[in-house]
């Protein structure tokens, strides 16, 4: 099954130009799936850098405007778009010149792939 | 911020057959949205208008892009860094 995940969200990472990697983490980051083709930067990928965005969506959750559902982060060469499915984290990694609506609109077919993994970190 | 662009959207649906109106920047990402066309159609509009633009790179002005249904047509068109698209219903013959 992992195995069909992963090829389904390689697909998924081939429909939008310049995304280079899809990492599904749990709120610590430990990573629970990751697929990323050669230009992925590899820090960016580790468990240390995405535990970041599930700390700043908890924050975000704080500001009074509801839970936080969505980040975009722009650098230089890179952006991160992080999608926050408690208990699963989703953080997708592309060029900076990548289209992030398109990016954005990954969304729901992420969501329906998610379904059988939040059992594997669900806490009962 | 956005009044000016949020006026200029509802002048474009007050023309005759326009069902929806969308604006989005060279992201993708959704600048106003009006009507039928949803949010969420603005990255795939801006990459259309890209993918559209590379049929003829020697062109000096961006194309203009209709997709037709039975009932209406979307056109979409990029001008430098923003791209437009307009829902329109089809006039009956």
């Amino acid at each position: 099954m992992a195995e069909d995940l992963k090829r389904y969200i390689f697909r998924l990472m081939s429909k939008v130009d310049g995304l280079y990697g899809i990492a599904i983490t749990d709120r610590d980051g430990v990573p629970v799936l990751k697929v990323s083709n050669e230009n992925a930067p590899e820090l960016a990928l580790r468990p240390g850098f995405l535990v970041t965005f599930s700390m700043a969506a908890d924050q975000g959750s704080k500001m009074g405007l509801g839970k936080n559902q969505r980040i975009v982060c722009m650098y230089s060469a890179y952006q991160v778009v992080h999608f926050n499915k408690a208990p699963l984290m989703v953080t997708l990694v592309a060029n900076s010149t990548a289209n992030t609506g398109m990016i954005l609109s990954l969304e729901d077919e992420l969501t329906d792939a998610l379904q059988d993994l939040r059992q594997a970190v669900d806490v009962a | 911020m956005e009044k000016e662009l949020d006026k200029h959207l509802e002048e474009t649906m007050s023309n005759h057959g326009v069902l929806g109106t969308l604006c989005a920047d060279h992201h993708g990402m959704c600048l106003g949205a009006k009507g039928s066309v949803s949010t969420e159609a603005a990255g795939m509009v801006t990459r259309l208008s890209e993918l559209a633009g590379q049929l003829d790179p020697s062109s000096e002005e961006d194309p203009i892009i209709c997709v037709e249904s039975d009932a209406s047509t979307l056109m979409i068109k990029k001008h430098d860094d923003i791209t437009m698209a307009i829902h329109k219903a089809k006039v009956p013959t």
